[in-house]
This record gives C-alpha cells, sequence and structure tokens, in this order.
C-alpha cells in the first residue's frame, strides 16, 4: 500500500521469511565451525555433534530416525533432510514459500536470490559421498548467498512496515539462536568452567565464538576467550550485531516504527514486553547473571522472547477484525 | 541480395535456414524451403548467421533465466512436486503490421459484442427474444449464473480482461477458436518472455520494430481504476488470486507487483459496515476494485458455492449496493460455453449490424439431431471438445484417436448432446522451433490475445503464442506439455531499423 501498511497475512509471512533465512544462515555456520572444530580435536568427539542436535532442540527427532550419532548423520540431518523442520533445506523451502506468498511485496532480485539458491540446494546430490569429507565449499556458497540476499534486501528495500516486519523476524531469530548456542555450550563446558582453561576447552569456546562470527572482534575487545567475557559479549555488548541487547534494541525500533509509538511508551502487549526485555537488559550485569545461574538466566528470556512472538502475532497478524478503523 | 546464401558460403556446415517448412501447413515465418518471408528477413539473417551452437547457448540462457525467476505454473494431479518451468522456444513468432491490424479490428469488434450479450442476456434478453439464440442453449451454458440477473456493473461493461485464442488455416487466415470471458491466463508469461528475449538476443531485437508491451500493467490499471464506484481519492484495487497453489500464481503476484495493486487472498478481505475490506496492520481498509482470478461460483458462499473459502462471504451484496467494482463480473462466462460460442457471428450481427471480421471455425453441434448425426459418422475425422472444457482436457482428435476412444465420445455425445460439439481438424498453422540438436523444426501454434474493456477497448499487440512443442501435436496447452514464444508485432513491412 501507499503508505507502507501491509495486509497482516503478508507481513506475517514477511516475517516469517526473514526468520527462516535467519535459521539457514545460523545452522549452516554451525555446522561448519563444527567441522573445522572436528579437524582441531584430538579424537573422534560425537558429543560434539550431539550439541548441535541439543542447540535446535532436534536430538529426539534425530534419535528417531538414526541410529548413530556421526558427523555425516548429523549433517545429513541438519542441512538436507525435510524430516527436520529444522534443517537448513527445510528452512529455505519454508523462506521461499513465505517469499511467494509475498511475491508482489519481495523485490524481484530479491525473490531470485532465493530461488536460486533453493533450485541449488534442491539439485544437491546429498548423497555423494564427497560431500561429507569436505562441506566446507557448499557451506560457504550457501552463507554467500546468504549474505547476498541480505546486503540486496539492506540496499533496495523500501523502509516501510515491510521493512520493519523483516528486521523484526531476523532479529528475533537471531537473538534465540545465540541464547541457544551459548546455552548449549556452556552446559557442555560446564565441568570444567575456570578463569583459565585447557587447550581444549579453549579451542571450544572459540570455535563457539566462530559460530556466531565473532571470535575476532571478542578477541580484540576482551583479549584471551575466557567464560565471563564470552557472557558479557554474547548477551550485553551493544557494539556485538549478534549478541541479545543489539538483537532486542533493533527489534524494538522496529516494533514501534511500525505502530509510531514513542519510546518509553507502548499501545500493544508486544511492545510492553519487549519494552520491558530490553530494558532489563540494559541494566543486567554479568555478576548477577552468574549469581542467578546462566542455565535459569537464559531459560527466562527465550520464554520471554516467545512471548514477545506470540504478542507481535496477536497485534498483528490475527488482529480482531473489528478493533481498530 | 540473398543473405541466406551469403551465410551459407562462410560457412562449411549449411545453415539452419536449409529447412523445409511441410507443405501442407501454412509456416508463419518461412514460405518455402530455405525462403523466410520477406517482412521478417532480418530476424533470417540474424538466425543464419548465429548458427546452431550459438542458438542453443542462447536458449539455455534463456531458460536458466525463466528459472530462475520462478516463472512457473502448478499442473494438478501431479505427484510430489507440481511446480513447473512453462517451457519456452527462443525462436520469436512475428505478425506482420497488416495482419494484426485485421487480428486487432476484429477482437474489438467481437468483444464489444459478446459484452453486449452478456449484458443482454442477464437483463432483457432481446436476443432470446427475437429468436437469434435458443434459450435452451443459453439457459443450460454452465456458465450462466442465475444470481447475477439483473446486476448493473459500471458503464456495463462485463468482460473487463478477456482473450480469444485464435489459429490460422492451411493459407494463414486467422480463426477465433474460442472465447475466454472469465480469467484468461498468461499475460505474464508474454511479459516475462518479452523481458528474456530483450536479453538474450538483444541485437535482433534492436533491428526489427516490435511494438512494444510494457504499458499492458498501466493500461490493466487504468482499466481497473475506471470502474471505481468511487470518485474520491485513489481507487484502492486489489488482485483477488486463490493463493500459492493455483496453477496461475505467478501471474497474479506478478500482474499485482506491476501494477502496485494489492495481492490478496479471501481470508485478507472481509465484509464490514457495507464494505469490503482488507484486514491490515493498521486494521481494515476499504477495497473499490477487485481484480478477481478466482473462479465465479467461489467468489461469495452467500451468492454462489457455499462451501467456498477462497472467497469473501457478503461480497456481491456490497456490489450490489454499488460499493465495489468487481472484474471481470462473474456470471460472464455464459458466452465461453461452446455451443454459445457458435453463435458469436450472429451475436455481432444482431448487435452491430456487421459481419464477423474474425471468423469462427465452422462448428456442428450436437444437440442438433442433424449436426449430432454428421458428428456421430465422422468421430475419425473431426475434433470433440466438451462445450464447458478447458485446458486441453476432455477432448477428441479424431485423426489421431483410436477406434475405442471414438467409441467411447460416441456414447458420451449420445448421453449428452448438448455438452459436446465438433469442430474440423484444423491445418493449424506451425513456426519453426529450434530443436535439441539446435535445428529448426515446424510445431503448431495458436495465439492469445489480450483485450482491455475499460473506457475503451485496447488491445495489447501480439500476445500469448502457445506451440504444441511435440512434433505433429495439435494440443498446445501448457497442462498438457505445450511451450510458449516471444509474439513480435512489427510496426512496418520491412521493420529494418
Amino acid at each position: 500500500m501507499s503508505d507502507g501498511t501491509l495486509l497482516s497475512r503478508v507481513a506475517e509471512s514477511i516475517y516469517w521469511m526473514s526468520r527462516y533465512m535467519e535459521r539457514v544462515e545460523n545452522t549452516v555456520r554451525l555446522m561448519d565451525v563444527n567441522w573445522h572444530l572436528m579437524l582441531d580435536l584430538p579424537q573422534v568427539q560425537t558429543n560434539e555433534w550431539e550439541s548441535l542436535l541439543h542447540v535446535s532442540g532436534d536430538f529426539d527427532l534425530f534419535k528417531s530416525a538414526y541410529e548413530e550419532v556421526n558427523a555425516e548423520n548429523v549433517m545429513r540431518f541438519m542441512t538436507f533432510d525435510l524430516l527436520n523442520p529444522n534443517s537448513m533445506y527445510a528452512c529455505l523451502t519454508a523462506a521461499r514459500e513465505n517469499a511467494r506468498a509475498v511475491r508482489d511485496v519481495v523485490t524481484p532480485e530479491m525473490w531470485e536470490l532465493i530461488n536460486s539458491m533453493y533450485l541449488m540446494v534442491k539439485a544437491y546430490d546429498s548423497n555423494a559421498r564427497g560431500f561429507y569429507r569436505n562441506p566446507f565449499e557448499f557451506y560457504r556458497e550457501i552463507q554467500d548467498n546468504v549474505l547476498h540476499f541480505y546486503g540486496v534486501q539492506h540496499a533496495t528495500t523500501f523502509r516501510g512496515q515491510a521493512w520493519h516486519f523483516n528486521q523484526l523476524g531476523r532479529m528475533l531469530e537471531r537473538a534465540d539462536k545465540t541464547s541457544r548456542i551459548l546455552d548449549v555450550r556452556y552446559f557442555l563446558l560446564l565441568p570444567s568452567l575456570r578463569e583459565v582453561g585447557t587447550a581444549l576447552e579453549d579451542l571450544q569456546w572459540a570455535a563457539m565464538l566462530r559460530s556466531v562470527s565473532s571470535l575476532e572482534p571478542f578477541v580484540k575487545k576482551y583479549g584471551p576467550v575466557h567464560a565471563r567475557g564470552i557472557i558479557e559479549y554474547l548477551l550485553l555488548d551493544l557494539q556485538n550485531p549478534r549478541s541479545l541487547r543489539h538483537c532486542l534494541k533493533i527489534s524494538d525500533h522496529s516494533l514501534r516504527d511500525i505502530s509510531g509509538t514513542a519510546s518509553g511508551n507502548h499501545h500493544n502487549d508486544a511492545e510492553r514486553r519487549l519494552g520491558q526485555l530490553c530494558a532489563d537488559l540494559n541494566y543486567l550485569t554479568v555478576d548477577e547473571i552468574i549469581r542467578q545461574g546462566l542455565h535459569e538466566c537464559l531459560d527466562d528470556l527465550q520464554i520471554r522472547m516467545n512471548q514477545v512472538h506470540t504478542a507481535i502475532s496477536e497485534a498483528y497478524f490475527n488482529p480482531d477484525a473489528g478493533e481498530t478503523t | 541480395m540473398n543473405h541466406m546464401n551469403q551465410s551459407q558460403n562462410q560457412s562449411p556446415t549449411p545453415s539452419i535456414l536449409e529447412y523445409e517448412p511441410e507443405a501442407s501447413f501454412y509456416n508463419e515465418l518461412f514460405s518455402g524451403k530455405g525462403r523466410v518471408r520477406q517482412p521478417m528477413r532480418v530476424l533470417g539473417d540474424a538466425l543464419g548467421e548465429m548458427g546452431s551452437p550459438e542458438l542453443l547457448r542462447r536458449q539455455q540462457a534463456a531458460e536458466r533465466a525463466l528459472l530462475r525467476m520462478g516463472i512457473t505454473f502448478q499442473v494438478y494431479g501431479d505427484e510430489g512436486q507440481g511446480e513447473r518451468v512453462f517451457p519456452f522456444d527462443l525462436i520469436p513468432r512475428v505478425i506482420t503490421s497488416e495482419e494484426w491490424d485485421q487480428v486487432e479490428r476484429g477482437l474489438k469488434q467481437r468483444i464489444t459484442a459478446l459484452n453486449l450479450f452478456v449484458a443482454d442476456i442477464y437483463d432483457e434478453k432481446k436476443i432470446i427474444k427475437d429468436g437469434i439464440i435458443p434459450d435452451s442453449v443459453v439457459y443450460s451454458s454452465s456458465g450462466y449464473l442465475q444470481p447475477c440477473e439483473g446486476l448493473k456493473p459500471p458503464h456495463g461493461i462485463w468482460c473487463h480482461v478477456s482473450g480469444s485464442d485464435l489459429v490460422r488455416d492451411g493459407k494463414g487466415d486467422f480463426f477465433v477458436l474460442e472465447d475466454n470471458l472469465r480469467c484468461p491466463s498468461g499475460v505474464s508469461y508474454v511479459m516475462a518472455n518479452r523481458l528474456v528475449m530483450k536479453r538474450t538476443f538483444p541485437e535482433v531485437f534492436a533491428r526489427m520494430q516490435v511494438r512494444p508491451i510494457s504499458d499492458y500493467p498501466e493500461m490493466l490499471l487504468n482499466t481497473l481504476r475506471s470502474i471505481s464506484p468511487h470518485t474520491q481519492g485513489t481507487p484502492n484495487t486489489v488482485v483477488l488470486t486463490p493463493g500459492i497453489y493455483n496453477s496461475a500464481y505467478f501471474e497474479h503476484a506478478f500482474l499485482a507487483h506491476q501494477t502496485g495493486a494489492e495481492l490478496v487472498e479471501g481470508r485478507d478481505l472481509v465484509v464490514s459496515d457495507g464494505y469490503v475490506c482488507m484486514k491490515t496492520t493498521r486494521g481494515l481498509k476499504r477495497v473499490d476494485v477487485i481484480y478477481r482470478r478466482i473462479n465465479d461460483d467461489y467468489l461469495d458462499p452467500q451468492m454462489f458455492h457455499p462451501d467456498s473459502v477462497l472467497g469473501v462471504a457478503g461480497l456481491m451484496d456490497v456490489f450490489k449496493e454499488g460499493r465495489v467494482a468487481i472484474a471481470n463480473m462473474p456470471g460472464t462466462g455464459v458466452a465461453d460455453d461452446k455451443v454459445v460460442y457458435a453463435y458469436v457471428p450472429d451475436m455481432i450481427k444482431y448487435y452491430l449490424d456487421q459481419d464477423p471480421i474474425l471468423p469462427n471455425v465452422p462448428t456442428y453441434l450436437c444437440s442438433r439431431e442433424d449436426e449430432k448425426a454428421y458428428v456421430l459418422d465422422h468421430l475419425h475425422e473431426l475434433v470433440v471438445k466438451e462445450a464447458d472444457g478447458a485446458g486441453g482436457y476432455g477432448m477428441l482428435i479424431g485423426p489421431a484417436s483410436t477406434k475405442a476412444e471414438q467409441d467411447k465420445f460416441a456414447e458420451l455425445i449420445k448421453a449428452n448432446p448438448r455438452g459436446y460439439i465438433a469442430q474440423p481438424t484444423l491445418a493449424l498453422s506451425t513456426a519453426p522451433i529450434l530443436t535439441k540438436e539446435g535445428l529448426l523444426d515446424g510445431r503448431h501454434l495458436d495465439l492469445r490475445p489480450f483485450v482491455l474493456y475499460g473506457d475503451d477497448i485496447k488491445v495489447l499487440p501480439g500476445g500469448l503464442s502457445r506451440v504444441a512443442m511435440r512434433k505433429g501435436s495439435l494440443v498446445v496447452n501448457s497442462s498438457q506439455g505445450g511451450g510458449s514464444k516471444d509474439t513480435w508485432v512489427l510496426c512496418e513491412e520491412g521493420g529494418v531499423a
């Protein structure tokens, strides 16, 4: 529409298209980093692959379809298996279906990029033995494509509601993924959590930072990898584009741009909940997080992010027909 | 100077233009072996200069571009992935300025008469009272909708967007094969084909004076806006689609995108306070014009099909109050019936007192005893069609049929004579396609031009040339494996820029 307003259905599809694209990128990045990590580790560490299944919460589904947790099975399950709704291919298919449903608001360039990616993956032979020996090029190509998509989107999208629903979807998904990655890795490394870790633990922490593409900026700002710094960096650092605080702040801006509500006020439940969450993160410290327990803290944040998602759905995707004019 | 021979001399392999069109059909590009028709010489020269390898390379580039653009359609009844790319052939179909002039005048005449017929049928029924067309034919047409009786669309226009299918016979004369007054699709493929042709064949394009088609979305939007019931402000125009699983979804999205209209599904719309509104992130917003791409009987479950979830409950009540416009009007399908089709020349005479500029294909109505008897005796040489069939389904092509198939149709005709018509098997014209081997070979084709009826009548130059990609096949429908070509209407004879 000329005023940048959207059909509710279209807003929902844009939101999901962006969530799924972000999920594609995160999944591929996780697989790629894990594969690289395995080459550095002294012996076969299957729990590294298992931990990936916990990040997406798909461990039970995996066990129902595969006998053994090993590199090939997990890569296949997380990359190509349509049985897994969180696999890269399933997410890409869902992103494309959503983009198709809103082709009239997606620029032709953006559509062609999603469609080309989809066709490339669809035609890819996931049974090729060579893939599991060296998946790097494939994963890199997907990542490049997603980044290309982001670039075109950033450069060509009209900054109306469509843009802001897209930002909401992407940033809420990214915040959720960052919190899950931190949660799972922390859980695995918990028994030996010290200020100075072993060489092996350092490798694993570094890999985790890589999986959220944050190693180099982290080291530059915080020095050698250590747990407190990681918690601060991934949760609270406003300058880290993948930290929860950063992602939620961008989400908050977009949510307010959609309705035109000034900061500090709210006119629906989504704005109230997201505003509260942002305020809490603004004043939270690492000491408080450790006192509360990182896992408990992350759990609480994830629940609250889910509540924000539900409130957005109620406010914009399934509004009561007679409520507004 | 003979360009063809020149290119032959330069090359050790024979020119691809050394191709012999079948003598029994009218070939649209060649007048004889190796002889490209005079107005299309520029194209012929370019094809000859490029040769097979270059043409094949460009064909592949064009196919890749179409795939990337997602120019696909859904095939019903397919298992698994029903999404297919519409086959495209690189060699354009060229229509001269003189030929097109007749087609354009003929289409304007025909749609004028058809529109008057539909308006008459749902109002005074003068054409029935005057004995030109029997009431039994009209009321038994599956496209006739009783609830449309007495409806008064703005400016008396019912058929805003239409597309009649044309064929050419052995002499190259144009005939109307059928009319599509409901939701003719294909115009987006016309636009996409042209875009791809410009990218893959720029130099040829630049040297032929081809009439542009890029203003179709603007013409469509103007046509739609011209019927808005509200004169204040810019009309809010929407394209109503059944959704992404419809065979023509690509087209619906394309037209919405190109015109700036909102692409809506039935669930996006609601009737509120006497108006049709769409549900937006800022509440309800009034809709003024609906370009609907869902079938008549799904439009409004209160008026037509009660089980439909695709339409909008109460829509037709809003329409009757003059608070929303619908294009095309429901009920126009009465004239798509192939028995009604047979009466179109009489309609032209009756309403306009003119002779048809574009003739019908001779048609036998099985509802007439003598004609039925003739049809049953000549099934092996006729084409039999269901009166309300479309998409190339439910047809018997006599010369290509088995005795068993003929017997089956004989039974069908005897059981329901009103449901079938027959036509002589036409020697449909052919145009060369580029084969997988990089050679030219003739395939049968038809033409679906698109006509817009708003403040005045506009015909898009060219239209969708549908090609039977299988050699010898007469069925060009996309659902039956047909493909398409870009259609070039020349500005003037010769066309050298």
